[in-house]
């Protein structure tokens, strides 16, 4: 679905961090969508490292990026959820306008991986649909503990009626109760697979789940690694009244 | 054995992958950089680091150039690696995880060379950190064949005293073309002792160990002809600086009396304006960045800057281009505004705020200059002035100061009178405190008492303040301590070590800074930190550094010194003709291209 960007009243002027290399908004761009792995050592990439990393493997690829309008204008590309530092995932989302009226989406795939450092693996693209919202993720969760004691630990965590982790940041201090956003991990092998909702109050963090898991486990949980699987998306509702722009 | 080695391998990665669950930033420890280079065959292997955090070290331009230098020109490998922070360096040493390369994560201690570039005085401490993790013995003495050569070289390597018991060899000048020499013994001489006879014939190499001998600062002639770097490695988000750049000119010879380098990378030598071009656009499409940046020491002084604007500007019409250390003039402004109209910010270095003190100084610009390159700057559209200036410098007194206060209230009244009353515009004023340096015509004098310092900053606190006004200030306790350090000798180094067993590390952070430490460790050894940073030297006393010859000789350096007190200043060699300072010998000499 190409979409073109209406063209600003006048240039934008910005100061600071911008790139001026960026198209211009008033220009053509293509909204697309491609999916991506992260794994090996790119997982301890942050998300705004991995937002960076993304724009100049495009910029080699030869792609520019178009600006978003405003007096300060930044390359439109997003993820679709944050990941936590040291999180792998075989389903990252990425949307980005590209400047251009089409694309080749199987070439930038190729193209792509191929400006990607290692870790970084661009899987399939498409052109981006409706806008949606994230619902959920589901992650496994892979232990260095007996299985006996995993499994303890999962059905402990199943049965609870409510699991409480502290969240401590510097702007915050609340207890979240981790079995609201995951109710139901399921055993697989020595590993744990667990879908993690997402409400319009807040949700839990793998590394939360994992506290809680080792909070109903009679011995010490330690973690291998953990791994995004999958990422839900829902249409995003449209509110009555206002209008839906791309 | 070789399965042993990798079962090894296995268990450290591991160990390496639980830290970085628990430390901040684990992505300065990970490497995997775009255009990073990993030779898992090459019977040589280099470990390059810098003595500073990832995000400072990564931006480093000469220790890319050399990354490239080995991995593309020689058979041997070159890793990278950076002072872990002090929250991964305490879990390494709780959990005895030797400080590895990025590239292969690889212990450092398993290298045949571990190069450390000294950039500044105040990374010192993380010299003997970094050895101290990599698990390699502090001093030269007491390593065996077991350890790699540890190599130090850059700038501040002029004065290697400070260092000496802990670095194997020092190189001294510019590495380029003596690198190859250095890697060619390691791959066809073994055994420590053998290794360090060998590289002892190399005159431009320092080794304590082997004696006081004069040395002679290397200088890559050939710069002007040879290609420029064209594959940096892509920092991750972090990096101070995250653009691309090419080195358009070496050296300067405009003898500001007080720059380390404008005598240290003695004498000019330019790079063409098609090469550097070139190179910037190939560097742009190699690594994705949106900015180019052309690097000098003055880059508004290369004869070929205006064509290469344009040529640059032609190709890349979006382009976000920079060109630092502008000399104060309107033709650099004018520069400016055509490499990046949308820049906001420019910066100008007066360094002093009146003549008199230029002239001691040997800044030729005068009040006019500076001037009129304000009003061009807030008349080009401009909203941020930075202006650059020196306290504490030899001969100053209160009218100095008070000059640099006049200078930025007339700077605000000319943006004034460009942007209105209430304009938005700043005014920014940086005074850093003046530290001499070795091989410099002020390398005899000494530091400002620091309560003079204080004083004198705390005058521009009270006094340059006011809507679109900024000041910012240096730390005199850092200042301090790089001036006692810079001009150090041995025993410095015993105070050095001492203070890094006492806990100092990273002495540039503020909030890693430990002065109780450094005081500690100077009071041990009999010395007192603000005598050794103020004192003056006589110029009959032999110096510390007095066996590295960096081509400029010391007559001429003693000369300057006189003329700095006769308040005269020196012209610049390009236009003025030979001040016969001593650096240029046979090929090397200053090498110009057509603008």
């Amino acid at each position: 679905m190409a979409a073109a960007i209406a063209a600003p009243v006048s240039a934008p002027f910005g100061t600071g961090w911008w790139r001026p290399n960026a198209i211009h908004p008033a220009a053509h761009a293509v909204r697309i969508e491609f999916r991506l792995a992260i794994r090996d050592r790119a997982r301890y990439l942050s998300h705004l490292e991995m937002v960076d990393l993304l724009l100049a493997a495009l910029r080699r690829a030869g792609y520019q990026v178009a600006l978003s309008h405003g007096m300060r204008p930044r390359p439109v590309i997003s993820l679709a959820l944050a990941r936590g530092v040291g999180v792998a995932s075989e389903d990252e989302h990425c949307t980005v306008e590209l400047v251009g009226d089409s694309h080749d989406l199987d070439d930038l795939v190729v193209r792509l991986a191929a400006t990607c450092p290692r870790g970084v693996v661009p899987l399939e693209a498409c052109l981006a649909g409706p806008k949606t919202a994230v619902t959920g993720a589901t992650y496994r969760i892979v232990f260095d503990a007996p299985g006996e004691t995993l499994a303890q630990a999962v059905a402990a965590y199943r049965a609870a009626s409510e699991l409480l982790i502290p969240r401590r940041s510097p702007k915050q201090h609340r207890d979240v109760d981790v079995r609201r956003y995951a109710p139901e991990p399921q055993l697989d092998g020595d590993a744990v697979i667990v879908q993690i909702a997402i409400y319009d109050d807040g949700s839990a963090k793998p590394s939360e789940v994992v506290r809680a898991l080792a909070s109903c486990a009679p011995d010490e949980l330690a973690v291998a690694g953990i791994t995004r699987l999958a990422v839900h998306t829902a249409p995003k509702p449209v509110r009555v009244g206002t209008t839906e722009t791309t | 054995m070789t399965q042993l080695i990798l079962q090894q391998q296995i268990e450290l990665q591991q160990q390496i992958e639980r830290l970085l669950t628990v430390v901040e930033k684990p992505s300065r420890y990970i490497g995997g950089e775009t255009n990073e280079t990993v030779k898992p065959d090459a019977t040589v292997r280099v470990a390059l680091s810098y003595p500073d955090a990832y995000e400072i070290g990564i931006s480093n331009q000469a220790l890319q150039i050399l990354y490239g230098l080995i991995n593309d020109r020689t058979e041997a490998a070159a890793e990278r690696v950076y002072c872990p922070w002090p929250d991964m360096a305490d879990a390494m040493r709780l959990q005895q995880v030797p400080l590895f390369t990025l590239e292969t994560w690889r212990p450092v201690r398993d290298v045949d060379l571990f190069g450390i570039t000294l950039q500044a005085e105040l990374t010192y401490s993380n010299v003997l950190e970094l050895i101290d993790l990599a698990g390699i013995p502090i001093r030269s003495e007491d390593r065996t064949d077991r350890d790699p050569i540890v190599l130090a070289g850059g700038p501040s390597a002029s004065n290697p005293m400070p260092l000496a018991h802990f670095i194997d060899a020092f190189f001294m000048g510019e590495a380029e073309e003596g690198l190859s020499s250095i890697i060619e013994i390691l791959d066809t001489v073994k055994g420590r002792e053998e290794r360090l006879d060998r590289l002892a014939e190399l005159p431009f190499l320092y080794i304590p160990a082997r004696g006081e001998r004069p040395v002679e600062r290397a200088v890559f002639a050939n710069f002007s002809i040879d290609t420029a770097p064209t594959k940096p490695v892509v920092p991750y988000a972090s990096a101070i600086f995250s653009r691309a750049s090419v080195e358009v000119m070496r050296g300067c010879t405009r003898g500001c009396r007080f720059c380390h380098a404008g005598t240290w990378y003695r004498p000019v030598r330019e790079r063409p304006v098609e090469d550097v071009v070139k190179a910037g656009l190939e560097q742009l499409n190699c690594t994705g960045y949106d900015e180019l940046s052309l690097t000098s020491l003055a880059t508004s002084d290369w004869s070929g800057v205006a064509r290469a604007v344009t040529e640059i500007k032609a190709a890349k019409p979006e382009l976000h281009l920079s060109l630092p250390s502008n000399r104060v003039d309107t033709g650099p402004v004018a520069l400016a505004v055509a490499a990046n109209s949308r820049q906001r910010s420019i910066t100008l270095a007066p360094e002093a705020a009146t003549q008199r003190m230029r002239d001691i100084i040997c800044k030729t610009i005068t009040d006019e200059m500076i001037e009129k390159a304000i009003k061009s700057a807030f008349a080009a559209g401009y909203t941020s002035l930075k202006l650059y200036f020196m306290i504490g410098l030899p001969m100053e007194t209160f009218a100095e100061v008070q000059g640099i206060v006049d200078l930025g209230f007339k700077a605000r009244e000319i943006g004034r009178r460009q942007f209105g009353e209430g304009g938005k515009f700043t005014v920014h004023v940086s005074a850093s405190n003046f530290v001499p340096k070795p091989h410099t015509p002020f390398q005899w004098d000494g530091m400002a008492a620091p309560e003079q310092l204080r004083v004198k900053q705390e005058y521009l606190r009270r006094t340059l303040k006011g809507r679109q006004l900024k000041l910012s200030l240096h730390d005199v306790r850092t200042s301090m301590l790089e001036g006692a350090i810079g001009r150090g000798d041995a025993i410095t180094g015993d105070v050095l070590e001492a203070a890094w067993r006492a806990g100092a590390r990273f002495d540039a952070w503020t909030e890693h800074h430990r002065e109780d430490a450094w005081q500690a460790a100077f009071t041990a050894a009999g010395r007192d930190l603000e005598v050794e940073a103020t004192r003056e030297r006589d110029p009959l006393d032999p110096l510390p550094w007095d066996h590295v010859r960096s081509g400029v000789t010391k007559e001429f350096l003693l000369d300057e010194w006189w003329q700095s007190r006769a308040e005269r200043p020196t012209g610049d060699c390009r236009w003025d003709g030979c001040s016969d300072c001593g650096a240029c010998v046979g090929p090397v000499r200053n090498r110009l291209v057509e603008a």
